[in-house]
């Protein structure tokens, strides 16, 4: 097994400095180089002992790097005047740069120091033979934000499917590694007479320094910038706009029935996501969580346990993780996934009475849960759907879909899961596929 | 080896003597060229080591037809070529690939007829009764067709053999390093020794540097150790990764390890590779059973260059082997018979001390996800030591063995085996 290779791209920065007043969002820089730590090993091996800074592994053919003459074997000390000294401060060090901005560095090579200047080539784009990639933008309360289309090459009228992602605070526009999960399900339903839009959330992507962090926004702030996208998307031409969907992977299918109440949405796939309040939820996953690490009967009983403490503070007492974390040193690491979100977005999602919102939507509704989800529970999902049939009976649809994991990716089991899922279960998009095809 | 390979190989002298040319050594040349330039243009994805990510890959039912006419039209151009005038290892790796291909395409061809379906926890549940997809899973691994009852039954005599001998070391084995500069400090006492003693069995070869360093991202289900490479890698040489994860770093793991990945195994293979010219589409395809075979086989020879000398280095030998024979059956066992994750793992606790225990899942899962990748280890050792013992009983030098092995890297041990055979 080789080390994981860490890409110089600012796909998941989230700068907020001073944001630029733009109507088109320009497309972010690209340094693309291949980095490593500077470890004891490797200040050995190259003989560069005094100083920090990072190794270049690799450098990206076509980049920026490869213009500015950065090469492999070089140790790269600063980008712009930054000092960098692991692989993440390099990424902040391209930070909010635009392709056609210029930049400077410093590097090691053989011994000496090397100066340098060149400009930002910005960074790829999605290119496929057979689908349309294009790059707009919507402005929302949180800023300008990077709208994403694929579709057939053709030029028609097509149904609109909007995917909206999870927790994280991540990019969906990586055209450097086109095999995730979400992108799959984008191109497979492209590939099949659909357009696809994700929305790129604050902060993220080319979205860096335009507005808000996707870090400090609210659930509902988040939510802004979908019902404003898909707005904007419904007066296109080339939009069939009484024929949208929304599919709502992990917490996107709660962000899916908020969305939907304020756009006339004809369906939502959710997949992975939750269907009871948190506690209820978190009680439920912690289980199947445990289940996942092989643990026995009393040590699951002692962490569910915990888990509930530490989330009952959390949510119902109000405390910040740091007094939780006083209170139970455990805490801190149980709770570490609500960090990834501001203290407002989490209150708003405990606040939240999810069955209301789904048994407020009156189109059809998907609820996929993969068995081998250990994240989310195979019970919230039907909940969902008994909530949506008991008010508009007929409407949702519960699908089980084999061997699949909460990234959509292939695993026998929960464990599997965990410790070595495969690549993506195509079995999902098809099931997405055939019930969009039974909606038109 | 196949029963039928042999049988082939004399058939292709006899049928196609009328249909040769004059210059079957330069036409063998030119249809290995264009096979070259043909494969490259289908772009056929990358064989995975795990099984999921393969069967992903596979491409539409057109793709595979038209790989499926390729392969078919090879193997109808290379049967008009007179093997017995050629160079024979050459023929017999085109010929090799091809058979491959075409077993490989049509499985894919029923595969994708049959809905696509992506199975679930290892082959077994394919669609297929005569298990034809794990038999084509054990050859592409191994380079060689091996019964799964042959598998099994090879695993289970190897435990029964290394427990014997297990049984009388008797040492302490959980002696353990703390800090990596001691474990660094041994390994390069461990190279230098090594490099001292190995033109004793090996041809003569410029071996250049290589850096012990500890694995930079290493977790539970990181394996022991990993050779990389320096132009595959990126780092500035060629360096042997150790497992130091959770800080701690069984003593007895050093000398088996190193000789492993570094000499006379990977490194020393890797080094004299780079000294061989290969036809174009031989760097297409690679050979686990040959090259993880030969890593393993050379485990043994630690003893005659210097290594393995005291009762821990090979305590700690013979208790990974321990461990890679256990493989052997979980892999026939769970992609052939069916063996469900429990069963594995009593089977894990009934066949190894107490201390490998907590291997079970990383082991498991491992062999699940990845068919037959486990067998190539030993299977691969297996047979480079019965050509070992045909070669001195020939009066063949250890060192003239070897070289043989190095200078056919390239290829499957099927051809080796053939070739090999061929010597007088």
């Amino acid at each position: 097994m080789r080390s994981a290779i860490l890409l110089f791209i600012s796909l998941t920065l989230s700068v907020n400095l001073f944001a630029q007043k733009e109507s088109v969002l320009k497309r972010r820089a690209f340094m693309g180089i291949q980095m490593e730590m500077l470890s004891d090993d490797l200040r050995n091996m190259t003989g560069y002992k005094e100083g920090d800074g990072v190794y270049v592994k690799g450098v990206v053919p076509g980049s920026s790097a490869e213009a500015a003459g950065i090469r492999k074997g070089d140790i790269l000390v600063s980008v712009n005047e930054v000092k960098v000294k692991t692989p993440a401060e390099a990424v902040s060090a391209v930070g909010r740069s635009r392709g056609g901005d210029k930049f400077t560095y410093v590097l090691y090579r053989n011994g000496k120091q090397v100066n340098g200047s060149a400009v930002y080539k910005t960074f790829p784009v999605e290119k496929y033979a057979d689908l349309q990639i294009e790059y707009t933008q919507v402005s929302s309360v949180n800023g300008l934000q990077r709208v994403i289309l694929s579709s057939q090459k053709e030029k028609k009228k097509r149904p609109l499917v909007v995917f909206i992602g999870g927790i994280g605070c991540y990019s969906l526009d990586n055209p450097v590694d086109t095999t995730s999960s979400e992108l799959q399900v984008i191109n497979t339903l492209a590939r099949n007479g659909f357009t696809c839009a994700r929305i790129e959330k604050p902060g993220m992507g080319d979205n860096a320094g335009q507005g808000k962090l996707c870090s400090e926004i609210g659930f509902y702030e988040e939510a802004e910038g979908y019902i404003e996208a898909i707005k904007m998307l419904k007066k296109r031409n080339d939009i069939d706009s009484s024929n949208v969907y929304i599919i709502g992977h992990s917490m996107g299918g709660l962000m899916a029935p908020l969305v939907a109440a304020r756009t006339n949405i004809k369906g939502i796939a959710a997949y992975g996501t939750i269907g009871s309040n948190m506690l209820e939820y978190l009680v439920k996953t912690r289980r199947t969580i445990a289940q996942a690490y092989g643990w026995k009967a009393d040590e699951t009983d002692s962490f569910i346990k915990d888990y509930c403490e530490c989330a009952a503070w959390y949510f119902a007492d109000k405390m910040s993780t740091e007094e939780v974390a006083k209170k139970k040193p455990d805490c801190k690491e149980y709770l570490s996934v609500f960090d990834l979100r501001s203290r407002k977005y989490n209150e708003e999602l405990y606040n939240m009475n999810i069955p209301s919102e789904w048994m407020k939507f009156k189109g059809a509704s998907l609820l996929m849960w993969g068995a081998s989800d250990f994240i989310a529970s195979e019970e919230d999902h039907r909940i969902l759907a008994d909530a949506v049939n008991s008010v508009n009976p007929g409407k949702a649809k519960f699908v089980k879909v084999p061997d699949s994991t909460h990234g959509m990716e292939t695993a026998a089991d929960f464990m599997t899961a965990r410790t070595s899922p495969g690549p993506f279960n195509k079995n999902v998009v098809n099931t997405m596929l055939s019930w969009l095809r039974e909606q038109q | 080896m196949a029963p039928g390979a042999t049988i082939k190989a004399v058939l292709c002298v006899l049928w196609l003597l009328p249909f040769s040319s004059k210059d079957d050594g330069q036409e063998l040349k030119d249809v290995a060229a264009s096979f070259n330039i043909e494969y490259q243009k289908l772009a056929i994805p990358e064989f995975t080591l795990d099984y999921r990510e393969y069967f992903n890959s596979i491409g539409t039912i057109t793709a595979v037809e038209r790989q499926h006419e390729f392969f078919t039209k090879y193997k109808s151009i290379l049967r008009k070529i007179n093997c017995s005038t050629v160079d024979s290892a050459l023929y017999q790796h085109l010929d090799y690939e091809i058979a491959m291909g075409l077993t490989r395409t049509s499985l894919e061809r029923s595969w994708l007829k049959n809905g696509a379906i992506m199975p679930g926890g290892g082959l077994y549940s394919l669609d297929d009764s005569n298990k034809q997809w794990y038999r084509f899973f054990v050859k592409k691994f191994c380079g060689m067709d091996i019964d799964p009852a042959d598998i099994i039954s090879v695993g289970r005599s190897e435990v029964e053999r290394i427990k014997s001998i297990l049984a009388k070391l008797s040492c302490e084995d959980t002696l353990s390093y703390r800090n990596a500069a001691e474990i660094k400090a041994h390994f390069e006492m461990v190279d230098s020794a090594a490099r001292k003693n190995i033109y004793r069995l090996f041809p003569d070869i410029d071996l250049p540097k290589i850096y012990a360093m500890q694995w930079p991202d290493a977790g539970a289900f990181t394996p022991p150790g990993i050779y990389l490479n320096k132009e595959a890698s990126g780092y500035p040489s060629d360096v042997f990764q150790f497992n130091f994860y959770n800080q701690v770093y069984l003593v007895r793991n050093i000398d088996w390890l190193y000789m492993h990945e570094a000499i006379p195994g990977h490194h020393l293979q890797s080094s004299y590779r780079e000294t061989l010219k290969p036809a174009s589409f031989q760097g297409h395809f690679n050979y686990p059973g040959t090259y993880e075979g030969w890593a393993c086989y050379v485990e043994y020879l630690g003893k005659e260059i210097g290594l393995m000398r005291d009762t821990l280095q090979q305590a700690g030998h013979l208790k990974w082997e321990l461990i890679r024979s256990v493989r052997l059956i979980l892999d026939a066992g769970i992609h052939y018979y069916g063996w469900d994750k429990r069963s594995c793992e009593k089977l894990w606790k009934e066949l190894l001390p107490g201390d490998l225990h907590y291997l079970a899942e990383r082991e498991i899962t491992r062999v699940t996800n990845w068919p037959a990748q486990a067998l190539s280890y030993k299977i691969g050792a297996k047979k480079l030591t019965e050509l070992r013992e045909i070669a001195q009983s020939r009066g063949m030098s250890m060192k003239g063995f070897h070289k043989f092995i190095l200078d056919h890297s390239y290829y499957p041990l099927e051809v080796i085996t053939r070739e090999f055979k061929r010597l007088n």
